[in-house]
């Protein structure tokens, strides 16, 4: 007996919680005017995004709610949930996400000259249906004394045999690899892009696995002399709070890749704004918001993310890095290779 | 039923259209490393786990030595740490900028070594595994075989025999439950492999479906993660027919031996050794970690992530209790093929993974809304998360309440009912009592369960809602394991509540 009070009360209990953390859907005509509030579905789980959104909640007094998962498991749920979906914006941490939402027809045109005026054409989908926010680059992390800095060259030059053994990245499973590969299918062909992630599959010095860091800390530790990261989690580890692992960061010297010709990879996190967006003026709003020099200012000094917004000056970390020239590449192509590079990877036996 | 309708809804939109390219995942180039990963992996951990599990339940149980008092209930612990946190501790601490290497690099060069490989893999999820068969054959140690045991000492036969011939075959039912347990957790895992880079069924589901947009090649494989779950059941099945032991009626506690001289300083350094590494010692990375960490939001939210976990935790193994023990109780009163294949196929949830029930528990929620409101009202509700739980999790409320059940037959039931009594009164002043020890069990073990929970939480849960695992993912995904460390700390430890009261439950006989 008692245990059957127990549950209706929990029903009851719960009930009252789904009302309220529900942000309100029905009767639209309403809430629109009520409760102003833009919802986001999310795949960037930073401190500073959150930082961010309350400084908006704050300064217009539209509430921000935020889903976070997977990008992909996002777009699936975005997907079924089709024209009833409370999502106004989704937000990855790569392009190729955001072109498959635009291929799924997810995603409608955004109208907002302060936000094509601060985000370069390259950066945004043609439609403008999204846009980047912040900016990371695909590099090498080399060991100073195991490489000589005339041995640095392009991604391509990775399948030379003058690397065996020498070469570590993390699995194909992380979307970073799979754009940088996507970005070598547009420039090179599909063709040259397998014999290159074979070649460079078989030059690595163990299999791959662990995440960035842990392939700055391995070529730190002599298991191998060059890793492929991302800029901004080596800015992170440079910054860490733990001596030994800011000692390895040191101890790798940093190389942007294909400066003579087409320039370094690139990738973004970016937003795009739903189809069915039940709060779209508030969600251009919020995106104006993100990319104001202020905002942008916030995302390079906590995070290590190039800014968009050429306002915004990249942190000091970055900026001793130096400037780089950029592949111009049209960030859609990476989404538009990017199953043909996941499979290009299953060929290639890189996990 | 409801229970089954998310796999309807996932098998109809597979097999409903695009009828011409089925089974094109056979040619999938990973195909054989996923089964053999997969199958290597269960073999591995089940062997691993049955070892250790078994090994040190007969230790605690029926011997004495320095500190079993402490151990009996200790060496449950490691079960309330979620695999993925394992994982990246592990790694942690052997890895290059780890403490192992640190502290020795002041005497010598240093010492570190890379654990990311499979046999890595087996060891660390053998550590937080093994509970599950420590727990399972200590019961049976416990409750029921004392006497066994003791005629076959009066008879004069050695300890090895004994082992052998008696022991062993009277707890392999036992056994073969918590090894089952354990090979579902395995073959279910996603966070620590993908973190090992060891691709199996379960992360080759999540790339077909989510990264190559491939649904029909992700439910065919998931459909082939079924059969070996199959086959697994049968097998765990066979192990109960073949060894059903009668209980005796007064099944009496046999006092433990007590260990003198080495033979005792061996069990408690064996059992210390096992408790060290497998819970003080990521217990103690982890707060070495935290020592480290700037201020973070976790901190100032950990209030409200903590009131998260456990209305999940207790609201879905509630759930999950209350759909069980109907289902378990028409069995009793309809006793037949139909509602035994019921009960069974409840259970079938535990051997899918997370994402994918997710997927099929969001599709059924959408068409109910469709039904019944006018927009989305139970998708992306708390509700619809627990009644995902309640689909996933009542395969592991279903054992331990099974169990309950089969020892007691249906006669009691037909009795009760030749007084005259109705099915109410049966389930009130019968069943309920009768099965609450089962009930509270079953209840820890979901609850332990949902607390480590992500794939479902993560997808499914509504706006601004994190949970104490799903915010120590979120910063461990991003590299940030300074910033995990409170959260996976928190989680540990409200993951112990369920796992003490396991404790209390199964020391009472």
């Amino acid at each position: 007996m008692k245990k059957l009070l127990w549950f209706s009360a929990l029903v009851l209990m719960m009930s009252c919680a789904t009302e309220s953390s529900e942000p309100a859907k029905d009767a639209p005509e309403e809430t629109v005017q009520e409760t102003q509030e833009v919802n986001i579905y999310s795949h960037r789980h930073y401190d500073v995004d959150q930082e961010l959104f309350e400084e908006f909640e704050a300064s217009t007094g539209i509430k921000v709610n935020v889903v976070k998962a997977k990008a992909d498991e996002l777009l699936v749920r975005l997907e079924n949930e089709g024209a009833d979906s409370p999502a106004d914006l989704i937000m990855t941490s790569d392009a190729g996400r955001l072109v498959r939402a635009e291929q799924k027809g997810l995603l409608q045109p955004i109208e907002s000259e302060l936000l094509n005026a601060r985000v370069a054409k390259n950066l945004r989908d043609p439609q403008n249906k999204w846009y980047a926010l912040t900016v990371r680059a695909r590099v090498f992390a080399y060991h100073p004394e195991r490489v000589s800095a005339d041995e640095l060259t392009t991604y391509e030059d990775l399948a030379n045999e003058n690397w065996q053994g020498r070469i570590i990245s993390r699995s194909s499973s992380n979307i970073y690899n799979q754009s940088l590969l996507a970005s070598i299918i547009a420039n090179d062909g599909a063709e040259a892009a397998t014999a290159w992630a074979k070649a460079v599959r078989e030059n690595m010095a163990r299999d791959p696995q662990g995440n960035d860091r842990a392939q700055v800390k391995a070529v730190a530790a002599g298991e191998a002399d060059l890793a492929i990261v991302n800029t901004y989690y080596l800015g992170k580890m440079l910054n860490s709070e733990n001596e030994a692992e800011r000692l390895a960061g040191e101890s790798v010297k940093l190389f942007f890749p294909n400066q003579d010709g087409r320039g370094t990879h690139i990738n973004v996190s970016g937003s795009g704004l739903t189809k069915h967006s039940p709060n779209k003026e508030n969600a251009i709003k919020l995106l104006e918001f993100l990319t104001s020099k202020e905002a942008q200012q916030r995302f390079a000094d906590a995070n290590y993310e190039y800014p968009v917004n050429p306002e915004a000056q990249a942190s000091e970390l970055l900026q001793s890095w130096g400037e780089f020239k950029r592949d111009s590449l049209n960030l859609i192509e990476l989404g538009l290779n990017n199953a043909r590079a996941i499979e290009i990877f299953g060929a290639a036996n890189w996990n | 039923m409801l229970m089954l309708l998310p796999f309807f809804f996932l098998l109809s939109s597979t097999f409903g259209k695009e009828s011409s390219n089925q089974w094109s995942i056979l040619d999938s180039p990973g195909l054989t490393e996923w089964i053999s990963n997969s199958i290597g992996l269960i073999l591995g951990v089940g062997g691993l786990t049955c070892a250790l599990g078994v090994s040190l339940a007969l230790l605690v149980t029926n011997y004495q030595f320095p500190g079993v008092r402490f151990f009996r209930w200790a060496l449950l612990m490691p079960l309330a740490i979620p695999s993925y946190i394992a994982a990246y501790v592990f790694h942690g601490i052997f890895e290059y900028t780890g403490p192992l290497n640190q502290v020795s690099m002041t005497f010598s060069d240093g010492w570190y070594m890379n654990i990311m490989n499979p046999w890595g893999l087996v060891i660390v999820l053998s550590l937080v595994l093994y509970p599950y068969v420590f727990s399972t054959t200590r019961v049976a140690l416990q409750s029921r075989f004392a006497s066994y045991y003791e005629s076959a000492r009066s008879l004069g036969l050695s300890s090895t025999q004994r082992f052998f011939k008696v022991l062993l075959p009277l707890l392999s039912p036992a056994i073969a439950g918590g090894v089952f347990l354990v090979m579902m957790e395995v073959l279910n895992d996603y966070g620590a492999m993908k973190y090992f880079g060891v691709p199996t069924f379960t992360t080759a589901i999540f790339t077909q479906w989510f990264s190559l947009g491939d649904k029909n090649g992700a439910i065919q494989l998931a459909l082939m993660l079924f059969a070996i779950v199959g086959v697994l059941a049968v097998l765990e099945s066979r192990f109960h027919r073949k060894h059903r032991v009668t209980e005796s009626h007064r099944s009496r506690t046999s006092t433990p031996r007590i260990l003198k001289g080495w033979k005792s300083s061996l069990a408690s350094t064996f059992c210390g050794f096992i408790f060290f590494i497998a819970f003080v010692a990521p217990v103690g990375y982890l707060l070495w970690l935290f020592s480290f960490a700037k201020r973070s939001r976790a901190v100032s939210e950990w209030f409200g992530l903590t009131t998260n976990s456990l209305i999940t935790g207790i609201a879905g193994a509630l759930t999950v209790q209350f759909l069980v023990l109907i289902t378990q109780f028409v069995r009793q009163l309809v006793r037949g093929r139909f509602t035994f294949w019921i009960g069974k196929s409840i259970s079938m949830g535990y051997a899918i993974p997370g994402a994918i029930i997710a997927i099929g528990v969001s599709a059924v929620a959408i068409s109910f809304d469709h039904t019944f409101f006018d927009g989305l009202t139970l998708q992306g509700s708390i509700l619809m998360l627990v009644f995902a739980y309640a689909v996933r999790f009542s395969g592991v409320a279903y054992q331990p309440l099974n169990a309950e059940a089969e020892k007691r037959s249906g006669r009691l039931f037909e009795a009760g009912r030749s007084l005259g009594k109705n099915s109410w009164a049966l389930l009130k002043d019968l069943f309920i009592p009768l099965s609450r020890k089962g009930v509270l069990i079953a209840a820890s073990l979901v609850a332990i369960d949902i607390l480590k929970e992500l794939p479902l939480t993560l997808i499914l849960r509504p706006f601004n809602f994190d949970t104490l695992a799903t915010k120590a993912f979120e910063y461990a995904d991003d590299e940030l394991l300074y910033q995990a460390a409170l959260p996976s700390l928190s989680v540990i430890l409200v993951g112990l509540i369920p796992v003490l009261l396991l404790n209390r439950l199964m020391r009472k006989p």
